[in-house]
């Protein structure tokens, strides 16, 4: 794969940084402001105590008056863990969708390295989360470690909710973002659930091609799944076929949307024909991800 | 079923054609996608209408086939036979003159033409038309014409009406010839003759008539008793019951008017007393109607009496003059007799008459006549040879040269119902052009011409000694008519019928005749065409009313003559006995004919219209 991001590119993100929704919590601090309880002197909350919490944080009053353990939460300055999934399926070769992809996986880890983040990249492939980059600090690890990335290679199946939920995720310790055109009939709502409970921010990419969103085949066609080469799809295409696949697209998109939504998660479609730029400096920021 | 251009049926084959472009253009296409999750999707999202939607990409086709099927069916141009459902049209379109009357800008003729012509719109395909115009002769314009555009192209070149007297009743009976030899089924009448009743049998009529009042005057006649004056007038009023008044004048002085109560549709004839002729001589008398009518053409009536006198000097040398003198005399012909031996060449007479005698030299100047002359004379154009005396007395015969108008002119009031029988006569050699009037033994024995210093001439080849000409009553006609060729008179009729032909005799001394019609400016005059030497002009006549000839002669001196051309005798004259004919009865032969139904047009209309917008659509789904 070619060289994905250049030098002016890095300087444009420079500009921005990752939005948050909630406060994050970091192990070793940083620019976001955490829900994470830590223990610097400002209360936060109580939590039902956990076999393996240090028992310094229990509170020991309200035991005396309930008989039941709670530790003492505080609010802490933390820092925070983006994690970045690629789908490195089949499907997300075609049509520049693993190039758009990767882009968009490095200016993401960029601006969060920005904010002085650990930043992990992951590929998905089949039932398993490959790292790429793990727990990168810092803008000279960073560059140091991105040009990993180009080796990525795309192909097979991709299987995003077993993959994930097999995967150690963190706990409320960032934002999750995953990079797929989510083409599949393989359920990946319980990897956004999995994911949002963890506490984590989710956030999910959907990568298609124009040609997918507004194919050009006319006639009678044999359509195969580059995924599955006995996987065919056969008729002769037509404007009510046309139609039909229209409202596919906007079923589908619609359908992960809602389900973002309804899972306090981001959800964005991005096209291949769009620069990564735009995605991010428009798309996102208009979106509130970016600020 | 026929086809009028089967070689379209070669664009059939187009359809195997466009099988073997929809089987290539069939084969399915490879192609691999990312993924097909939304083309499943949208399989699931497809709303199939009904289960013959799967035929629904062989639709186009089968559409596409029909449309080209049916195009090239339409175009081999089929032809669908109706059995008996068409007929065999004769049209008869009276041309009389009562049709020319003119309605809101309209002739009787053109609504007869303009009737027929919506029957000829509405007839069914196959039907074949025949016209016949009943003109004074009936006239078959076209026969069986199976073309509404040939048809009409016969209507539209139709000449307007001749004014001539029609012949309706024997229009129908060629009709019904035509329905005889099965040429005919279905007969219209296209008149302006009331035919409401129930005088017409297998005839339907196309009423021409506008119901406009319209009068004729028919005929007029007078009878001069000592200074009185009577009118004999013949009138019809075609339309109603109508109180004529009805002027009269003598020499164009109006004497007064009389009421003649007509019948409607009935010729009668009044008789009209009571004027006086004031004691001048009668040149002219007329009649008309005082009312308008549709057809003012006929509503005056002028008649001139033939008072043209002409005064002739004839010179007779003869040895025996008894029968021409007598002949002479009886013509009012101021004539001399001198006997041969006192005979000598002096001018001033119009007519040199040698009996059995040749001169020695012809005259110059006025018109000869041989009778019986044994030795040819220098200059006159034919050569004596020998006497001929037969055995038995020899039968003149009339040459019958009706083609000829001058011999029709020379032979006009002879019966030629008595034997001309000759004892003794000369036979000729003729050298100049001559009319030959009467043969014996197959030579000339009466004939007329010019000498060769174009005098006229006339020659008999037998002394009327020698014949019983002379006792027969033909001989005052013919030697009246040779006297009006040797001193032609300008006009001998003056009465005519719109079409016919007025003789006019053209003397040697005229240099110049006009005739003025009634159509004309008082200004302008038709000039008469005619070379030196020529003996007669026809004049056609196509104007009713009063026409003057003015005649120039060489010593530039003037006569004018008038002459009357009125309608012709109303067809109504002859309808009592016409109505019983107005039938045509239905033979064996009338039959009908068969039908067609070739109207493909809209066909290969809807069946383009069809294509276009099936390949229209199909383009669209695919594209």
């Amino acid at each position: 794969m070619a060289s994905v991001i250049d030098e002016s590119f890095f300087q444009q993100l420079e500009l921005f940084s990752l939005a948050v929704k909630d406060n994050v919590a970091g192990l070793f601090g940083g620019n976001h402001k955490s829900k994470k309880f830590g223990s610097s002197s400002e209360f936060a909350d109580y939590r039902d105590y956990l076999e393996g919490d240090d028992i310094t944080k229990i509170d020991w009053n309200i035991y005396g008056r309930t008989e039941k353990m709670y530790l003492k939460l505080y609010l802490d300055e933390r820092q925070m863990q983006t994690r970045i999934y690629i789908d490195c399926s089949t499907s997300m070769s075609y049509n520049g969708k693993d190039e758009m992809a990767v882009r968009l996986a490095v200016a993401l880890a960029y601006l969060s390295i920005k904010e002085m983040d650990r930043v992990s990249i992951y590929a998905i492939r089949g039932k398993i989360v490959e790292p790429i980059l793990e727990k990168i600090v810092g803008k000279d690890a960073f560059t140091q470690t991105i040009g990993r990335i180009n080796k990525l290679k795309f192909g097979g199946d991709a299987y995003i909710s077993e993959a994930l939920t097999r995967s150690t995720v963190g706990f409320g310790d960032g934002r999750s973002i995953i990079i797929s055109d989510f083409l599949t009939d393989n359920n990946f709502f319980d990897s956004i659930d999995y994911l949002r409970g963890k506490k984590r921010d989710v956030l999910c990419l959907q990568v298609l091609s124009p040609q997918e969103i507004k194919p050009e085949i006319r006639g009678k066609t044999i359509i195969r799944d580059s995924e599955d080469s006995m996987r065919f799809y056969k008729d002769n295409i037509g404007r009510e076929i046309l139609n039909a696949y229209k409202k596919a697209v906007e079923y589908i998109t619609s359908r992960i949307d809602n389900f973002c939504t309804s899972r306090e998660a981001d959800y964005q479609l991005v096209t291949t024909d769009q620069s990564v730029k735009e995605v991010l400096l428009k798309t996102l920021a208009d979106k509130g991800v970016i600020k | 079923m026929s086809f009028l251009f089967p070689f379209a049926l070669f664009g059939l084959l187009a359809i195997p054609a466009l099988i073997i472009i929809y089987i290539l253009r069939n084969k399915y296409k490879e192609e691999t996608a990312p993924s097909t999750y939304i083309w499943e999707m949208a399989a699931k999202l497809l709303k199939r209408k009904n289960p013959l939607s799967r035929f629904e990409h062989l639709l186009a086709l089968i559409v596409q086939c029909l449309a080209i099927a049916v195009f090239s069916v339409a175009l081999a141009h089929p032809v669908f036979t109706l059995e008996g459902q068409a007929d065999d049209i004769v049209f008869i379109l009276d041309a009389s003159s009562s049709m020319g009357m003119v309605h809101e800008g309209q002739t009787r003729y053109e609504k007869g033409i303009e009737l027929i012509q919506e029957k000829v719109d509405n007839a069914v395909n196959g039907c074949t038309f025949t016209l016949i115009l009943a003109e004074k002769e009936p006239r078959l314009v076209c026969q069986k014409v199976d073309d509404v555009s040939t048809f009409t192209m016969y209507l539209e070149n139709l000449k307007a009406p001749t004014k001539n007297e029609t012949s309706l009743v024997d229009s129908v009976a060629l009709a019904q010839n035509l329905f005889n030899e099965g040429k005919a089924n279905l007969c219209y009448l296209a008149t302006d003759q009331d035919c409401s009743g129930e005088i017409l049998s297998n005839i339907e009529w196309l009423d021409c008539s506008d119901n406009e009042e319209n009068y004729s005057i028919l005929g007029l006649d007078y009878k001069v008793e000592g200074t009185g004056l009577k009118f004999f007038i013949t009138l019809n009023s075609y339309a109603s019951d109508k109180d004529l008044e009805v002027k009269f004048y003598l020499n164009n002085q109006e004497l007064g008017s009389k009421t003649c109560q007509c019948v409607k549709g009935v010729t009668q004839t009044f008789e009209c007393k009571g004027f006086t002729t004031q004691g001048y001589a009668v040149q002219s008398v007329k009649a008309v109607i005082n009312a308008t009518d549709g057809l003012m053409d006929d509503n005056s009536f002028t008649i001139y009496p033939n008072t043209q006198q002409i005064n002739t000097k004839a010179l007779i040398v003869s040895s025996a003059p008894t029968y021409l003198e007598a002949i002479f005399k009886a013509m009012n012909v101021e004539y001399t007799v001198v006997p041969p031996t006192k005979y000598k060449l002096v001018g001033g007479y119009d007519i040199y008459v040698y009996d059995s005698f040749k001169p020695t030299a012809l005259p110059e100047i006025g018109a000869s006549m041989f009778f019986g002359l044994k030795n040819s004379v220098e200059g006159a154009g034919f050569l004596a040879s020998a006497e001929v005396i037969p055995d038995e007395s020899t039968t003149l015969a009339w040459t019958n040269n009706e083609d000829s108008s001058l011999y029709r002119t020379l032979t006009r009031g002879i019966g030629m119902n008595r034997d001309i029988l000759l004892k003794q006569y000369v036979n000729y050699s003729l050298v100049n052009n001559f009319t030959t009037i009467l043969t014996a033994n197959k030579k000339p024995a009466v004939f007329v011409g010019r000498t060769d210093v174009q005098t006229r001439e006339v020659v008999f080849n037998f002394d009327l000694h020698n014949s019983n000409l002379p006792l027969l009553y033909d001989f005052v006609p013919l030697m009246r008519n040779l006297v009006d060729y040797c001193k032609p008179r300008t006009l001998l009729d003056f009465d005519y019928e719109v079409g016919d032909k007025a003789t006019l005799n053209i003397a040697d001394e005229i240099t110049k005749i006009t005739i003025h019609r009634p159509d004309m400016k008082p200004d302008e005059a038709e000039p008469i065409a005619f070379e030196k030497g020529q003996e007669q002009y026809q004049y056609e006549t196509r104007t009713v009313g009063e026409h003057l000839i003015t005649v120039t002669y060489q010593d530039g001196s003037t006569k004018e003559i008038n002459f009357f051309v009125h309608m012709n005798k109303p067809e109504t004259v002859a309808q009592p006995a016409a109505q019983a004919n107005f039938a045509l009865a239905i033979t064996e032969n009338t039959v009908k004919g068969d039908g067609l139904l070739d109207n493909i047009l809209p066909i290969i209309i809807a069946a383009a219209a069809f294509f276009a917008a099936d390949w229209i659509l199909y383009t669209h789904e695919q594209y």
